[in-house]
C-alpha cells in the first residue's frame, strides 16, 4: 500500500488557463511517478479560491475532474473571502487525510519527476519538509551541499508530512497573511526536531522575472506586506533589538510602502494583537541583516 | 526554391537598373555583386536543400510561430529537463521544440526519449526528436534549421533557461518587425554543478545575476566580439531556408556569432528591451568554453573577423550614429579603453604537476589595481589532483616592484593555507627591504611545495609598482647588480 499525496494551492483571481496548466503538470508528474515506481497510491489536488467571485464555474470544475480523473482527484473550494495564503493553505491542508501535502503557489509548474525526487529525502525519518528548487530564478538562500539541509523552505513549493502540519496547526494565519508564513512554519518544524531538505533535483517553474540589472522587481504591495511581516517575525521569534532596528529603518526610509508596513505593525501592537514570542534562546531563529539564513548571492 | 532565387535576382536586376550609371566597381555595384555571389550559393546550403524541402508541407498556415532548436548530446539530462520545464512555463505556446541529438549512442538516445516521455502530453506533442551522427557543433544546427517548421527559429542549448515571456516577446516583436532578426536582453549568472546524495549532479546558482548582455545590439561592437548569447536571439527562417545563410561547418567554436552576423547583414535586427532568458556561466562544469582550447577560440575569432573584413556591410542609421559620435567613435573608445586597461594587468598561475612547469597547466586572470594593491582569484578546475609546486607570474613585462605578495590556497573542505615569500618562495627578481624588484621580462615567484588535491581557488594579493622613478633607483643602489641598475636607468631615460 503506497502513500497518498495532496497538492494544494490558494488561488486569487488567477488566469484559468494557467491554473489548468499547473494541474496538468501535477497530473503528469503523478503519471511519471506511477510509471517509474508506483510508491503513491492516491493523488489529489485541492484548490482553494480566495477571490471575490469564483474563478471556475461548477461545469468547469467538473470538466477538470473528468480531464485528470486517471491520475488525480480534483477538488475546488470557493472560500468566499480573501483568506491570504496562510489561512487558505490551512483550510485546505489541516483536515486532509493524505500522508503528504505539497503546498505551492498556483502558478508553479512541476517537472515530470517531481514526486519521485521529492519523496526521496523523506526516507530519513527526521525529515519534515522537502523544498523544490525554483527555476528560472533560483532562491539565493544557502543549503548544505553535502546534506542538502536548509534553514527554511519557501512557500513557492514544498512537501510536508501532513501529520506534522496538523501537529503544528499549519501556518500561523493569525499573525501572517502572506509573507514570512513559510519562514515561520519552517522554523517551527525545526523547533519540533525535524529537518528541512532542499531538493535541487526537483526543479519547478515559477514565473519570476529579473530586471536588466538582475534584480527582483517587487510590487508596492509586496514591499508593504513583506516589511510588516519582517517586523512580525522579529517580534514572534524574540528579537526585540532587531525589531527596534527594523522599525527605525522602515519609519525613516522615506518609502511610503515601508512606512505603511511599520504603521500597520504598530497598530497591531497597540491593539494587543501580536503573538506571544517564542524560541527565546534562539535555537532556530536567525536574523542576518534582513535575511533568515545566509544567502549565496545578492538578488 | 528556384523561383525564390529568380525573384531575388529580378529585384537585384531592378536595383541595378535604378543604379544605372554607377559602374560595377563602385561600392554599390560591389555590394550587389556580393549578394549575388552569396545568396543560395553556399555548397553547404545545397547539401541541406533536400532536408528543407522535406518539411515544406508542414510550413505556412497551421505551422508554429517559433521553432525552438535544442541540440543535445544526451549528457546533461537534468539540464535538458529544466530547459523543457521552462518551455512548459511559456505564456505563449505557439512554438515547437526540435531536439537534435548529436552523435548520441543508444543509452543517450534512450535517456533523451525518456525525458520526452516525462513531459505533459501537450508539451510532448510540440517536441520532435531527430539525430545527426556526423559533423561538429554546426551539423545539428544546420539540420535543425533545415527541418524547422516555424517562421522564426531560436536556439536554446540544453542547459539554457528562459523566463515565462520569452516566446511572447519574440512573437510580439516578429509581428511588429517581420523578417528581422530579433534580439532580447539576456541575464548572465554564475552556476555550479553539485553532487546530490543520490549521486546525480544538480545545478546550483552561485552568483548574483548580472546584466552584461542586457544591452542593445551594437553593429560596430559585434564585428569585433559577440555580445549576444544565442538564447536571446530568434532568426527568421527564410534567411536560412530561402536565402541560404547556413552555419559554417568549418567552425568548431563561435559558429553562432558568424551565423548571427551574416544573417543580420541581410535581415537587419530588432532589439527587444526585455530580459527574457538566462545565460548560465558554468564555474565547475563542462561547457563549450572548457571543452575547446583557447587557441582554437582565437583562431576561429580571427577567421570570422577576416570574413567580416572582406565584406560590404549595410549599416543602419543607429550604427552610423554610434560610429560618428564622440562618445562611442572608435578613436574615442580606444582612448577610453587604454585608460581602463592601464588599471589592469594580466597575471598567470602555473602548477608543477611533477614534470616541471608548462603552459598546459597554467591559467591567466586579469587583476585590477587599486592604488597599487591588487587581488586576483584563480578558480581551479575540478579535476585538479595536486601539484609539486605553484608559480605566480605578475605579468610578462619586467621593470616592476612586487610587494607583500601573499598566496591563499582555499580547499573544498573550507581549509585555507597561506604562502608568503618567507614560506620558501623563490623568484627571479632582486630582493630588497621594500619587496622584490624584477628588472627583466617574465617575472615569477615560485613555491616548490606540495599542493593538495581538492584545491578550489587560489587568491593572490599584493602591491605592484610598475611606474618606477629615478628616486626608486637610489634606494636600489647597492642592492642590485650594476648592470641591472644601468638597464633600469636607461629605461627611465627612454633609452633602448
Amino acid at each position: 500500500m503506497g502513500v497518498s499525496i495532496q497538492v494544494q494551492s490558494v488561488i486569487y483571481n488567477n488566469d484559468k488557463k494557467d491554473l489548468i496548466k499547473a494541474i496538468s503538470c501535477a497530473a503528469n508528474a503523478a503519471r511519471v511517478e506511477r510509471g517509474a515506481q508506483c510508491a503513491v497510491s492516491r493523488y489529489s489536488c485541492r484548490y482553494g479560491d480566495a477571490s471575490e467571485t469564483p474563478v471556475f464555474t461548477p461545469e468547469e470544475v467538473e470538466e477538470i475532474r473528468r480531464q485528470f480523473a486517471d491520475t488525480l482527484d480534483f477538488e475546488y473550494t470557493f472560500f468566499g473571502f480573501n483568506s491570504g495564503s496562510a489561512r487558505g493553505e490551512n483550510l485546505l491542508g489541516l483536515d486532509s487525510d493524505a500522508d503528504y501535502l505539497v503546498i505551492m503557489n498556483p502558478d508553479v509548474l512541476m517537472q515530470g519527476r517531481f514526486f519521485i525526487e521529492m519523496l526521496q529525502p523523506f526516507a530519513q525519518a527526521d525529515v519534515g519538509i522537502v523544498e523544490a528548487r525554483q527555476t528560472p530564478v533560483e532562491h539565493p538562500k544557502e543549503y548544505n551541499i553535502q546534506t542538502m539541509e536548509t534553514e527554511w523552505a519557501t512557500g513557492a513549493c514544498f512537501m510536508i508530512h501532513s501529520a506534522l502540519f496538523r501537529q503544528l496547526k499549519g501556518f500561523d494565519s493569525d499573525t501572517f497573511f502572506m509573507y514570512c508564513d513559510d519562514v515561520d512554519l519552517s522554523w517551527r518544524v525545526r523547533l519540533a526536531g525535524y529537518k528541512i531538505i532542499y531538493q535541487p533535483l526537483a526543479p519547478v517553474f515559477h514565473a519570476k522575472r529579473l530586471s536588466a540589472k538582475g534584480a527582483w522587481m517587487p510590487s508596492p504591495l509586496e514591499m508593504r506586506d513583506s516589511a510588516k511581516a519582517a517586523m512580525l517575525m522579529a517580534h514572534k521569534w524574540s528579537n526585540p533589538e532587531w525589531l527596534a532596528r527594523l522599525l527605525d529603518i522602515y519609519q525613516n526610509s522615506g518609502v511610503p510602502e515601508y512606512q505603511e508596513g511599520a504603521r500597520q505593525f504598530l497598530q497591531l501592537q497597540a491593539e494587543g494583537k501580536l503573538p506571544a514570542p517564542i524560541d527565546p534562546e534562539h535555537r532556530v531563529a536567525r536574523f542576518l541583516e534582513g535575511l533568515y539564513t545566509e544567502h549565496r548571492f545578492a538578488l | 526554391m528556384q523561383n525564390d532565387r529568380m525573384t531575388f535576382m529580378d529585384q537585384a536586376e531592378q536595383l541595378k537598373e535604378t543604379l544605372c550609371g554607377i559602374p560595377a566597381g563602385t561600392w554599390n555595384g560591389q555590394y550587389i555583386s556580393q549578394l549575388d555571389q552569396t545568396i543560395r550559393r553556399d555548397p553547404t546550403y545545397q547539401k541541406y536543400l533536400p532536408e528543407i524541402e522535406k518539411e515544406a508541407p508542414f510550413r505556412g498556415e497551421g505551422a508554429p510561430f517559433l521553432t525552438v532548436l535544442t541540440r543535445t548530446q544526451g549528457r546533461r539530462p537534468q539540464m535538458l529537463r529544466e530547459t523543457l520545464l521552462t518551455l512548459c512555463g511559456q505564456s505563449d505556446g505557439d512554438f515547437e521544440v526540435l531536439l537534435v541529438g548529436h552523435k548520441v549512442d543508444a543509452e543517450q538516445r534512450a535517456s533523451i526519449e525518456e525525458i520526452i516521455d516525462e513531459q505533459p502530453d501537450w508539451m510532448r506533442r510540440k517536441i520532435r526528436f531527430i539525430t545527426v551522427d556526423t559533423g561538429n557543433r554546426t551539423a545539428p544546427l544546420n539540420l535543425g534549421f533545415a527541418r524547422a517548421r516555424g517562421s522564426y527559429i531560436a536556439i536554446l542549448d540544453d542547459d539554457d533557461i528562459v523566463f515565462d515571456h520569452w516566446v511572447e516577446e519574440l512573437h510580439r516583436a516578429a509581428g511588429e518587425h517581420p523578417g528581422m532578426t530579433l534580439h532580447a536582453y539576456v541575464i548572465a549568472q554564475g552556476w555550479k554543478a553539485v553532487k546530490t546524495p543520490s549521486g546525480e549532479a544538480a545545478p546550483r546558482a552561485a552568483e548574483t545575476p548580472v546584466g552584461q548582455y542586457c544591452k542593445d545590439f551594437s553593429m560596430p561592437d559585434q564585428l569585433y566580439l559577440n555580445n549576444c548569447p544565442t538564447c536571446g536571439l530568434a532568426f527568421p527562417a527564410y534567411a536560412f531556408q530561402r536565402l541560404g545563410v547556413v552555419f559554417d561547418e568549418t567552425l568548431t567554436t563561435t559558429e553562432d556569432w558568424d551565423f548571427l552576423m551574416r544573417t543580420v547583414f541581410l535581415t537587419g535586427l530588432w532589439d527587444i528591451r526585455e530580459t527574457t532568458s538566462m545565460y548560465r556561466l558554468w564555474r565547475n562544469a563542462e561547457s563549450s568554453v572548457t571543452v575547446h582550447r583557447k587557441k582554437e577560440w582565437e583562431k576561429n575569432h580571427r577567421y570570422i573577423r577576416e570574413k567580416f573584413a572582406n565584406s560590404y556591410i549595410l549599416f543602419p542609421p543607429q550604427a552610423n550614429r554610434e560610429l560618428a559620435s564622440t562618445e562611442t567613435s572608435i578613436l574615442g573608445q580606444r582612448a577610453k579603453i587604454q585608460k581602463e586597461l592601464s588599471r589592469y594587468f594580466f597575471c598567470s598561475l602555473f602548477f608543477d604537476l611533477g614534470e616541471g612547469l608548462s603552459l598546459e597547466d597554467s591559467m591567466v586572470e586579469a587583476a585590477m589595481f587599486e592604488q597599487e594593491r591588487f587581488k586576483v582569484k584563480f578558480p581551479i578546475p575540478e579535476d585538479f589532483a595536486g601539484a609539486k609546486g605553484i608559480r605566480f607570474d605578475p605579468g610578462e613585462k619586467g621593470f616592476l616592484i612586487l610587494k607583500d605578495v601573499k598566496v591563499t590556497l582555499e580547499l573544498e573542505s573550507g581549509e585555507k593555507r597561506v604562502l608568503t615569500l618567507g614560506d620558501g618562495g623563490v623568484h627571479n627578481g632582486y630582493s630588497f627591504a621594500e619587496g622584490l624588484l624584477f628588472v627583466w621580462r617574465d617575472p615569477w615567484v615560485m613555491w616548490p611545495c606540495d599542493i593538495p588535491a581538492g584545491l578550489e581557488t587560489v587568491t593572490v594579493t599584493g602591491a605592484i609598482n610598475d611606474d618606477l622613478s629615478l628616486q626608486d633607483l637610489k634606494i636600489l643602489r647597492g642592492i642590485i647588480p650594476r648592470l641591472a641598475l644601468q638597464n633600469l636607468r636607461n629605461r627611465l631615460h627612454g633609452k633602448k
